[in-house]
């Protein structure tokens, strides 16, 4: 428990992820290569601190956000790895009725990934909220304002219940210069209390399915995905109450090496459907707008005598979504340093992003990330 | 936007931009630009036998990029076709110690261990003669031989304790200045020493199986009977009368009847025989000798000593010695330890003498885990029947080996080794090459670790609960994004 609510106990959706661990750990593959291959371990700590300011009819909105991320990731071989860690998330809004703090918000994640024989891949992971009650009316206004970034800045969810995903990949096809992979996932996300009067919101399950493929094309590594989802029916205080639109992404991917140089080249094209939503006495109709969203980013990095810089610009795109971001552009230039010391890795990121929203209101933000890894086996 | 805040907001984005663009822009640094042509000029010199010219190229390339660890290996390997065996050993032991885990690494202690049995095989089929001969003495080249340490108090030979200190301490001294001598060369030196008699299975018996015409006449030439001679004068030759008449020797020196065949039996017998007799614990090397065994191969420093084991503790002295047999130090290095803590303390003793000669631990090194001492002498077994030449060690030795015994590093780089077959590792060593090249390599691990994430990380952010619940106190849904 950090920070507020009730203490943080064991609940079906952990005992779920401890089996389904346990079930990577003693797959007869695991065990055996286990006895063989070196151990790994390795910590991350990665804080970051983000500030945005948004337009609105009343003034600028201020959201700051602070967010660190401890991660433990433990892999014997390339065909087992386990991850642990928690995300600790702090946030502030300023300017507009109600400003405030939402403090002491976090998860706590697990995970597995084994390899079978046959170019096949199972993973299972979970993401458990460390706080379990529902916010009161004022921080409830105030999740609001925040969720507004929530396109760039996924990690201001200031609440949401326990996620489980089943994931599994197959590499049908293996050439020296042809990759192809294809792969389904299951997640199960459990309900939790959206406001103090006990209304419990239960978001749908979602299944994913996704293809990709690598390529080499001269001196270009390419590589393409796509992944659709398909969310069940939510339902708020135990009935169906909306669903949401299923999701299509196609990725695009170029990378060149040139020496101690690399390039690369991203593209990024989100296509939302409509949802609908059932006809009851507490919703008030609205439409379930989908949209579309087109991200792109290109950069440059270097890594030399222990050291790597970097530098890129990336850029997002809204249209036809609802909300004051639901026509929006902005770009984000970013630039970033790391350097390895025997055992330990140290980075720092700083980006700074301009565009509008809906209206030609303005949109800013900058953020510094910081991160430092040290292996502890090897 | 109005002016103003359009003039507000592109000032500093316009800086920012410079700041991607101008980097993207500039020429990158000579020694960088050329880096690619040089890779790609070096790896052709390497293929065309300039192994010379390759050398100093990589060795430019690290001045660009000391911590280049393929660069490294590639020299290495260039020092190897350039017949220069030593300085390539010393390069391949340095970048697998800086860099355990790594392909480069993994490659270098393959070739090593290559280098280090065609050395040793080179040494054995020269005769025992090769030592008494004056003119035998390999040119001086710095580096350290590990003598296995002498027990106290116990029967000379006993055990496999003092050998298992030699392995520890190659292990811990890689990548220091100090450059550790090869351990079957070590091995073969110090049985042609004492007994007089190499105790190796070269590479053309180990590879040759029991059940053939040649297997057998490599064993047979190889093994002493009772007499002290050994079965059969000469390797070579076919299903003749003197391979019948060794069978017969050898199946009445070990009670089998004396049928000159090589029934299944006999050649049961025969590898067991065999494996007895490469089992041998090394002889310890009389002070007398080790300045000419320090002679022979190269050494210009050499660490002796003794241990004492009584339960359950361990008492250990070392000395490190100079080619005249004189201690370098006034005060020899003494180390007491329970025996479970053999290797952390072998660490230690690492430590102080790369101190006593004025060298550091390569960047990294760490003690090797503790083993029980069972293990530890199971595992030592080991790696002396592969040092002694065996190449295939079989499926069967390693189920035999305690699993604790794997936390030793050692123990699983000789079985990564054994099990990877030459052309295996003529493959990797190509494709690190093509990819240090520049040549476009797709990673089909990776490939389907990034599907599995992709699908982890799902097509975008959920709409959040709170784009979901409105704060006027009915319920909104204000759709898919914000």
């Amino acid at each position: 428990m950090i920070g507020r609510g009730r203490p943080w106990r064991l609940r079906p959706g952990v005992l779920l992820a401890a089996g389904f661990l346990a079930v990577v750990l003693l797959a007869p593959s695991g065990r055996v290569r286990a006895e063989l291959d070196p151990l790994t371990a390795e910590v991350r700590v990665a804080p970051e601190l983000r500030r945005w300011t948004f337009e609105t009819a009343g003034g600028d909105d201020h959201a700051n956000q602070s967010y660190l991320p401890i991660d433990l990731a433990v892999t014997r071989g390339p065909d087992l790895r386990l991850t642990g860690g928690v995300d600790l998330v702090s946030s502030a809004v300023h300017g507009v009725d109600p400003s405030g703090n939402l403090d002491g918000l976090g998860d706590l994640r697990l995970g597995g990934e084994i390899g079978l024989p046959g170019r096949v891949r199972l993973g299972a992971a979970g993401r458990f909220a460390l706080h379990e009650d529902a916010l009161p009316p004022r921080e409830v206004r105030i999740a609001e304002v925040l969720e507004i970034f929530q396109l760039d800045f996924p990690y201001s969810r200031p609440a949401a219940g326990d996620r489980v995903r089943l994931l599994a990949a197959w590499q049908p096809v293996k050439l020296s210069r042809l990759l192809c992979q294809i792969g389904a996932s299951y997640e199960l996300r459990g309900s939790y209390a959206l406001r103090d009067d006990g209304l419990e919101l239960r978001p749908g399950s979602v299944f994913r399915l996704a293809a990709g493929v690598d390529a080499v094309l001269g001196p270009l590594r390419a590589r393409q995905g796509l992944i659709h989802e398909r969310p069940g029916t939510s339902q708020l205080g135990g009935a169906d109450a909306f669903e949401v639109g299923s999701r299509s992404v196609l990725t695009e991917s170029i990378a060149l090496e040139r020496g101690v140089d690399a390039f690369e080249l991203r593209v990024a094209l989100l296509l939302a459907g409509r949802g609908s939503v059932l006809s009851r006495p507490d919703l008030e109709a609205a439409p379930l707008r989908g949209g579309n969203e087109l991200s792109w980013g290109l950069t440059w990095s270097r890594s030399s005598g222990g050291w790597g810089f970097g530098a890129g610009v990336d850029g997002r795109h809204y249209r036809g979504f609802s909300g004051p971001l639901g026509r929006a552009d902005w770009v984000t230039p970013a630039v970033e340093a790391s350097r390895a010391l025997g055992r330990d890795s140290l980075g720092a990121r700083l980006d700074v992003s301009v565009g509008e929203g809906r209206s030609g209101r303005r949109i800013r933000g900058a953020g510094l990330a910081l991160s430092w890894t040290r292996t502890l086996l090897r | 936007m109005n002016e103003d805040g359009a003039s507000r907001t592109c000032g500093p984005a316009r800086a920012l931009l410079w700041l991607v663009l101008v980097p993207l822009l500039l020429p990158a640094t000579a020694g960088a630009a050329d880096a690619p042509g040089g890779r790609r000029e070096a790896l052709s010199l390497l293929a065309q036998g300039d192994a010379l010219n390759a050398r100093a190229l990589f060795d430019s390339l690290l001045t660009v990029d000391p911590t280049d660890l393929t660069a490294g290996y590639l020299a290495a390997r260039s020092d190897e076709q350039a017949q220069r065996p030593y300085r390539a050993r010393c390069g391949y032991l340095e970048i697998e110690a800086v860099a355990p885990g790594t392909e480069e690494a993994e490659l270098a202690g393959a070739r090593r261990r290559t280098l280090e049995r065609e050395e040793a095989d080179r040494r054995f089929n020269l005769g025992p003669g090769w030592i008494t001969s004056e003119k035998s003495r390999a040119p001086l080249t710095g580096a350290l031989l590990l003598l296995p340490l002498e027990p106290l108090g116990e029967p000379a030979g006993a055990g496999y304790y003092g050998l298992s200190w030699t392995y520890l301490l190659h292990q811990a001294l890689r990548g220091s200045g100090f450059c550790p001598l090869s351990i079957p060369s070590m091995l073969l030196v110090e049985d042609l020493l004492v007994d007089g008699k190499a105790v190796r299975a070269p590479t053309e018996i180990s590879s040759l199986p029991v059940n053939t015409i040649g297997g057998l006449r490599a064993r047979l030439a190889v093994l002493s009977g009772l007499t002290g001679e050994v079965y059969l004068e000469s390797r070579d030759g076919g299903w003749d009368e003197d391979l019948r008449d060794a069978l017969r020797q050898f199946q009445v020196d070990h009670q089998l009847p004396p049928t000159g065949e090589a029934d299944l039996e006999t050649q049961t017998t025969l590898e067991r025989v065999l494996d007895g007799w490469l089992l041998q614990a090394p002889p310890p090397l009389p002070p007398h000798l080790v300045p000419r065994a320090m002679e022979l191969l190269g050494a210009s420093l050499a660490v002796r000593g003794t241990f004492r084991n009584e339960g359950g503790e361990v008492w250990v002295e070392l000395t490190l010695l100079e080619p005249d047999g004189a201690s370098l130090t006034q005060e020899p290095i003494v180390l007491h330890f329970p025996a479970g803590q053999t290797n952390r303390w072998a660490w230690v003793a690492a430590q102080r003498l790369a101190m006593a000669a004025g060298f550091d631990l390569a960047t990294g090194s760490r003690p090797a885990s503790n083993l029980s001492p069972e293990s530890l002498e199971s595992a030592t077994r080991l790696l002396l029947l592969f040092d002694r030449g065996v190449g295939r060690l079989g499926e069967r030795r390693w189920v035999e080996l305690p699993r604790e015994a794997f936390r030793w590093s050692l123990v699983r780089e000789a079985r990564t080794f054994t099990d990877v077959s030459a052309k295996q590792w003529d493959e990797r060593e190509a494709r690190l090459k093509a990819r240090w090249g520049g040549a476009v390599q797709l990673d089909a691990a990776r490939g389907l670790e990034a599907l599995l994430r992709d699908l982890d990380a799902g097509a975008s952010a959920e709409p959040g609960p709170f784009q979901v619940l409105g704060s006027r106190g009915t319920l909104v849904i204000r759709g898919n994004g914000p």
